[in-house]
């Protein structure tokens, strides 16, 4: 219960925060978080959708992280960083059904993921 | 004197009497020579003008881009990292199917060496949708059926592509397929010899030689016949570029124009270019083969500029006649011709005289044409053209050179194709009136990314026609009886224990008439749980919990699915009365292999132009159409099915697998639906007259899926993450933990349910048995 409360309150402030941010541009808050994989192939095609994405390249990042999917087809951070992506590209459509697909492989006790899903969700 | 005036009169008289004859003469002459001279005129500005519109339609189509590029369409590409499912067989046919050769050494890009577990692969460089890459050498570590290590000449490597399979194309009209090649990665020796056997003096004449039209002419008349033809390569590249195959003089004339100017407007080597880029030189099925480069894959498997002389002769050779010197049809004349060349090539001083000796002792090999490198999947790229046509013309597709990166895995094709193929021949063998008439169909897909592995539209893989996985529609049977347990399961009255009654049923329908469904064994169980009567697809009782629960759920759940068919709600759809595609289906199963996620299933991964500049891609998509936990606990009556019902011959298979067999009525179609951890697959197999078989979807459709998820590896199913374990005693009441009773999977949120003490008796506590007699009343 506490922990939801602190969470909404992060969410909350977090969401304040990337009102401003977005007009910045859509890349501003991509690829915050680094982690979700000890799978060194996976790694390296976060790295490389980081790289797309970074150079406004949509199309390459997002299928650099539907490689990444297909080798880890249930890790939740893998569909996270693809409905982030896809929110990046201004696709909150796909960005939704894939937020709603990492929750279905999210473990509820791992907080990193439910605060960076929450928060994607706010932004969304 | 009056006589001379007289005479001179008369003189004059002749005189003006021959003027007057001269004058009607010298009209007619003249005005001859003014027709002949306005004819002339005349002539001279149609020809003027013939050639002016020649010469634009020489300039039109040369300049610019000068063919039609069908669009390349590949395979996924391995994608090789530590962890990934690979059997060395798998790895084997991979290289294999994408020409690569075992050498001592893989010393050249096409070349691999194996030594025991490890593969040294010399990876070819290859434009993938992100980019060129270049070649390199990796080295692959397979232990357990897996890869252990990936590594280059440096270091370990997280991921390494093996660059993926030409799988098809998007032809124009006229099928013609190319891949073109520029004159400098033409190796020379092919240019010397195609000028030596074809047109010596190429470099020397206007587009025409005179000489060699005599002596061309001189050698048929001497031959009776025709038998040597008179055209350089010039006049060869007008004919075939511009003209038709007609023979006659005035085409003859036109195509010596054309020839001087194009000879006017382009150097030599931009003709040589277009010629090496136009010239036919084979046909594969509807395909056919044109240039010297496509040639080279076609036939040997590899790149030009990896082409031996032996290899370069017999292309060379093929100019002349590519079916009458087609080397894998006709060997021994293409051989025959093929010396020939080599022998001019030592003449000429193209190569040495030992090089010559030595290419002739060379035994002619080509590669298979039906290999996979070369071969094309009609099937599947039908499927995926249609996608594309959602997002691309036609005739885009047909002329610019794109390149399709699409989601076929060449060796679950290959599972796929040889498992059915080898599966109805023993089902022909076991029944001989049905020999040539069985047919199937095929859906493999990716469980979590609907990305289709594998599509089979028929017994014969390799035929461009009726697509039965597209386009058959044909009754699904005991297939559409998921439906029914999840729409109970989701009403929240039944669970997998629940005691369903497996008695006679008579439903009547709209029209008034009464609709008996029997079992199989035309027997009736009386009452069973729930689990049981899905796990040996009993009709009656399925029939029964259909209408018990109500045919507009089940409705309701068969969309939700992701059938988007008309479905009439007679009760018979219970049991599957409705004719569906396999593809249909194979979307119903993948929304349940997936735990719920509606996803298209797709074909097509990114799409780039001809110089790798990326136009689009397609990752995922979907929607979460039903909690995961209710697909968990539907799958686990599907688990079920495999572990000890119609589909426990899966047994031999690592389990836990899914799955569900089907079979129409009159035992016209044998289906078998099912997924292990990472594929799902559906197989159909019927006859196209609709006629009946002495098969089930066990003995007839089940066989095939089991031989190809042994072929492809199979990977069983993970431990549910939200079902829990809760015993249920024989009355269908659920028993407190601990208890003996049969166990079944419940939703956690079940656990809270209030139950009986193991000692307790029969009665009916919270969620257990309920006859359908009760429900429905």
């Amino acid at each position: 219960m506490v922990r939801t409360i602190v969470l909404i309150a992060v969410v909350g402030f977090l969401t304040a925060c990337a009102s401003t941010s977005t007009q910045d541009g859509p890349t501003e808050n991509y690829g915050q978080y680094q982690g979700g994989t000890d799978h060194p192939a996976v790694k390296m095609l976060f790295g490389q959708a980081d790289d797309a994405a970074k150079a406004g390249n949509w199309s390459a990042a997002l299928t650099y992280l539907d490689q990444a999917r297909r080798i880890e087809p249930r890790n939740p951070y893998v569909l996270y960083r693809q409905a982030k992506t896809y929110a990046a590209a201004g696709d909150n459509a796909r960005a939704r059904q894939l937020l709603e697909r990492a929750r279905v492989f999210a473990d509820d006790e791992d907080e990193m993921l439910s605060y960076l899903l929450y928060e994607l969700e706010f932004q969304l | 004197m009056s006589g001379k005036p007289t005479k001179k009169t008369t003189v004059k008289k002749s005189a003006t009497k021959k003027e007057t004859a001269k004058k009607p003469v010298a009209g007619k002459q003249r005005r001859w020579k003014a027709t002949l001279l306005g004819l002339f005129s005349v002539s001279l500005v149609v020809f003027g003008a013939w050639m002016i519109y020649l010469d634009a339609e020489v300039r039109r189509a040369f300049d610019g881009k000068k063919w039609a590029l069908p669009a390349k369409v590949y395979a996924r590409p391995l994608a090789l990292y530590p962890g990934l499912l690979l059997s060395p067989q798998q790895l084997q046919a991979e290289l294999q199917w994408s020409d690569y050769r075992q050498s001592r050494a893989a010393d050249r890009p096409g070349t691999y060496q194996r030594t025991g577990n490890t593969w040294r692969i010399y990876r070819r460089g290859f434009p993938f949708w992100d980019g060129p890459e270049p070649s390199r050498v990796i080295e692959v570590t397979l232990a357990s059926g897996r890869v252990e290590k990936v590594s280059d000449e440096q270091s370990a490597q997280a991921l390494v592509r093996l660059e993926p399979q030409y799988i098809g194309g998007i032809f124009p009209v006229h099928n013609e397929d190319r891949e073109l090649v520029r004159l400098e990665d033409v190796p020379p020796v092919l240019v010397a010899a195609l000028i030596i056997t074809e047109d010596k003096r190429f470099f020397e004449h206007w587009g025409i030689s005179p000489t060699g039209i005599a002596r061309a002419m001189v050698a048929n008349v001497n031959a009776g016949r025709m038998v040597q033809g008179g055209s350089t390569l010039t006049q060869q590249l007008v004919k075939n570029f511009f003209l038709t195959n007609e023979r006659s003089l005035s085409r003859k004339i036109q195509e010596a124009f054309m020839s001087l100017l194009l000879e006017l407007h382009y150097d030599k080597e931009e003709i040589l270019e277009a010629y090496i880029n136009e010239v036919y030189l084979g046909q594969s099925g509807r395909r056919s083969i044109h240039g010297f480069g496509l040639a080279s894959r076609f036939y040997f498997g590899k790149p030009l500029r990896e082409l031996d002389n032996a290899e370069i002769a017999t292309l060379v050779g093929l100019v002349k006649g590519a079916s009458y010197y087609n080397p894998r049809r006709n060997p021994q004349r293409s051989k025959d011709r093929r010396d020939l060349i080599l022998g001019l090539m030592a003449e000429s001083q193209v190569i040495t005289e030992a090089e010559s000796l030595r290419a002739k002792r060379t035994p002619l090999l080509t590669a298979s044409p039906k290999r996979a490198g070369q071969r094309e999947y009609p099937a599947f790229l039908e499927l995926a053209k249609q996608q594309l046509q959602q997002d691309y013309r036609l005739q885009d597709l047909q002329s610019e050179g794109l390149r399709i990166f699409t989601t076929l895995d060449p060796w679950v094709q290959s599972a796929v194709e040889s498992s059915a193929e080898a599966h109805l021949s023993s089902l022909e063998t076991r029944s001989p009136r049905l020999k040539g008439k069985l047919e199937t169909a095929a859906v493999i897909t990716s469980v979590d990314g609907g990305e289709i592995r594998a599509l089979l539209g028929g017994r014969d893989a390799s035929f461009f026609g009726f697509n039965r996985a597209l386009n058959a529609k044909r009754a699904v049977g005991s297939l559409a009886k998921p439906a029914v347990y999840l729409a109970a399961l989701r009403s929240g009255e039944y669970h997998w224990g629940t005691l369903i009654d497996d008695s006679p049923v008579t439903v009547e329908g709209q029209d008034g008439s009464l609709w008996q469904p029997q079992n199989y064994d035309k027997k009736s169980h009386g009452m069973l749980p729930m689990q049981e009567t899905l796990q040996r697809s009993l009709n009656q009782a399925t029939a029964r919990l259909g209408m018990t629960v109500g045919l507009d759920k089940v409705v309701d759940e068969l969309v939700r699915l992701g059938i988007r068919d008309d479905l009439p709600p007679y009760p018979s759809l219970l049991l599957g009365a409705m004719s569906l595609s396999p593809f249909e289906m194979t979307q119903m199963y993948q929304t349940i292999a997936s735990e719920g996620f509606l996803m298209p299933l797709r074909t097509i991964d990114a799409v780039t132009t001809a110089e790798g500049d990326m136009l689009s891609s397609y990752a995922i998509r979907g929607q979460q159409v039903y909690d995961p936990v209710t697909m968990e606990w539907l799958t686990s009556g599907l688990k079920a099915v495999v572990s000890e019902g119609t589909a426990r011959r899966l047994n031999d298979l690592p389990q836990p697998l899914a799955g569900k067999t089907g079979t129409s009525d009159e035992q016209r179609d044998a289906w078998y639906a099912g997924f292990d951890n990472r594929h799902l697959g559906v197989i159909w197999v019927g006859m196209d007259d609709n006629g009946p078989m002495p098969f089930t979807g066990s003995s007839g459709a089940l066989p095939i899926w089991q031989e190809s998820f042994r072929r492809m590896g199979t990977e069983p199913l993970t431990p549910s993450r939200s079902l829990v374990d809760i015993p249920v005693n024989p009355q269908g009441q659920l028993l407190e933990d601990g208890c003996s009773g049969k166990v079944y999977n419940f939703p956690a949120s079940w656990q809270t349910t209030k139950r009986l003490a193991c000692e307790s008796g029969v009665q009916s506590i919270g969620k257990g048995i309920r006859s359908w007699f009760e429900r429905l009343f």
